[in-house]
């Protein structure tokens, strides 16, 4: 298997939820690499989070809804909790219940930024439809530090906020892909 | 290579602990670093560096850098399910008890340690129970002895009372005055406030239930684990409970072994 990545992850909001299902039904079950997925979901008052149970439906990857400190493995799939903010430290993810940030918690700015602290240009990100602006400044940041970004094409999102913004504030991302075509990027990874 | 933030990052939390004796030391650093940055751009500060100066010349300025660090956000009956969990297991357990000592570690402006009150006073135990409230910073412990909470929060804690399983009207416990709601004297009675550090001060007493929710997030591993193997483990008796944050585990601690878990998904643990 020929790849530098050590992570694969995703922000998305509005209409992400129904990319994430094709997505994990399109992808190769041995995909090797540990996915996180940060999402904006409603509060939920102590419920759990609603993605995960759906998004296991669409892959035999393990999908979790990760706890404090918990350890990334390979090949598994974890979705932001509810109500908490989600980043990296030695190799666990670490929660914060830190305000909201531009009204969002999860917010996929707060884990893109501590995801290219932690994993540097060994990162592979990849940015979905949303009706907001998260996740642009932690994409820049990731740029900064060597990842790649792959952001969904506007034209392709059901909600082309989120991707516009980012494609504005970042001028050297790496791929502008319709959905499609970002999961044959990361199958491609895992041929030969 | 360790970045140049890391290395003032951990020079800064030197500085604070020598000047001031707070030790931030073993925070979870990417949750300490957010906050520092959030702080340095609100205050206006040039760099780390310059806060440090500003921070070892000034006490207001460790002040007010404490509040940052040490907010903790909190809600009445915060997972109802916790509560209703709670419920009960202090029913099997502590009905047959002469004194029930419970201990909020970590309180924030006490709106669980209000919970709980209301909780044991329905289930006609709260003369017997004493309920210890403590947090690292000052000011928290003082909001919390005011028994206000903002009224804008009543609707929200109204419905998690009602989903903990709460028997009564929610407002009957509180009076509405301006913006806030005044809790009735009653609930506070056996309440004990007091600062306490998690990381830096002992334990003073012993316990049958602990509550410490949310502040282990902002710990590295190696801190919760001695928090919880040494300070915890010491200060709960035999069968004693122990509730965590809802994302909160002991994975990763040494305790495992000496901890039944009696409610996965809600962190609810039992001392063997």
């Amino acid at each position: 298997m020929k790849h530098k990545y050590k992570m694969v992850i995703i922000g998305g909001s509005a209409g992400s939820l129904s990319i994430l299902k094709t997505f994990f039904f399109k992808l190769n079950p041995s995909f090797p690499l540990p996915i996180v997925i940060i999402t904006h979901t409603m509060p939920d008052n102590g419920q759990r989070s609603k993605e995960p149970p759906i998004i296991q439906h669409f892959t035999s990857l393990p999908v979790i809804e990760p706890s404090d400190k918990e350890e990334i493995l390979p090949a598994h799939v974890y979705v932001a909790p509810a109500n908490y903010h989600l980043l990296f430290d030695q190799g666990l993810i670490v929660l914060s219940a830190d305000p909201p940030e531009m009204y969002n918690r999860p917010s996929i700015n707060v884990a893109f930024e501590s995801a290219a602290d932690e994993f540097g240009d060994e990162l592979f990100a990849i940015l979905l439809t949303g009706a907001n602006s998260d996740g642009a400044k932690g994409l820049s940041s990731i740029k900064q530090k060597g990842g790649h970004c792959i952001v969904q094409d506007p034209e392709d999102a059901e909600f082309p906020d989120m991707p516009r913004a980012a494609i504005k504030l970042v001028k050297d991302i790496d791929d502008v892909l319709p959905a499609n075509s970002i999961v044959q990027r990361l199958n491609s990874m895992i041929i030969g | 290579m360790i970045e140049n933030d890391h290395i003032e990052i951990d020079l800064l939390l030197e500085a604070i602990y020598r000047k001031y004796g707070y030790d931030f030391r073993n925070y979870a650093y990417s949750s300490i670093k957010r906050r520092i940055f959030h702080f340095i751009e609100n205050e206006s500060f040039k760099s780390i560096s310059d806060l440090q100066g500003a921070l070892l010349k000034n006490e207001s300025v460790m002040e007010k850098l404490l509040l940052t660090f040490s907010i903790n956000v909190t809600q009445m009956f915060r997972n109802p399910q916790f509560y209703t969990i709670f419920r009960k297991l202090a029913q099997e357990l502590f009905s047959n008890m002469p004194i029930i000592r419970i201990w909020h570690a970590g309180c924030s402006t006490g709106e669980e340690v209000y919970s709980m009150a209301i909780l044991l006073t329905e289930l006609g135990i709260y003369d017997k129970c004493r309920l210890y409230a403590t947090d690292i910073n000052e000011k928290v412990i003082k909001k919390a002895q005011s028994r206000i909470f903002p009224l804008s929060q009543m609707k929200m804690y109204t419905q998690n009372y009602l989903d903990a399983g709460g028997e009564k009207s929610f407002s009957e416990y509180y009076t509405a005055r301006y913006k806030g709601a005044l809790f009735n004297a009653d609930l506070a009675k056996n309440m004990i406030f007091s600062v306490h550090n998690l990381v830096t001060d002992k334990s003073f007493n012993e316990f049958h239930v602990v509550i410490c929710r949310n502040v282990f997030i902002y710990f590295n591993s190696d801190l919760q684990n001695k928090v919880i193997d040494n300070l915890f483990y010491g200060s709960l008796m035999s069968g004693g409970l122990l509730g965590l944050g809802d994302k909160e585990s002991l994975h990763l601690s040494n305790s495992t072994e000496h901890f039944k878990v009696l409610d996965k998904q809600l962190r609810w643990f039992q001392k063997k």
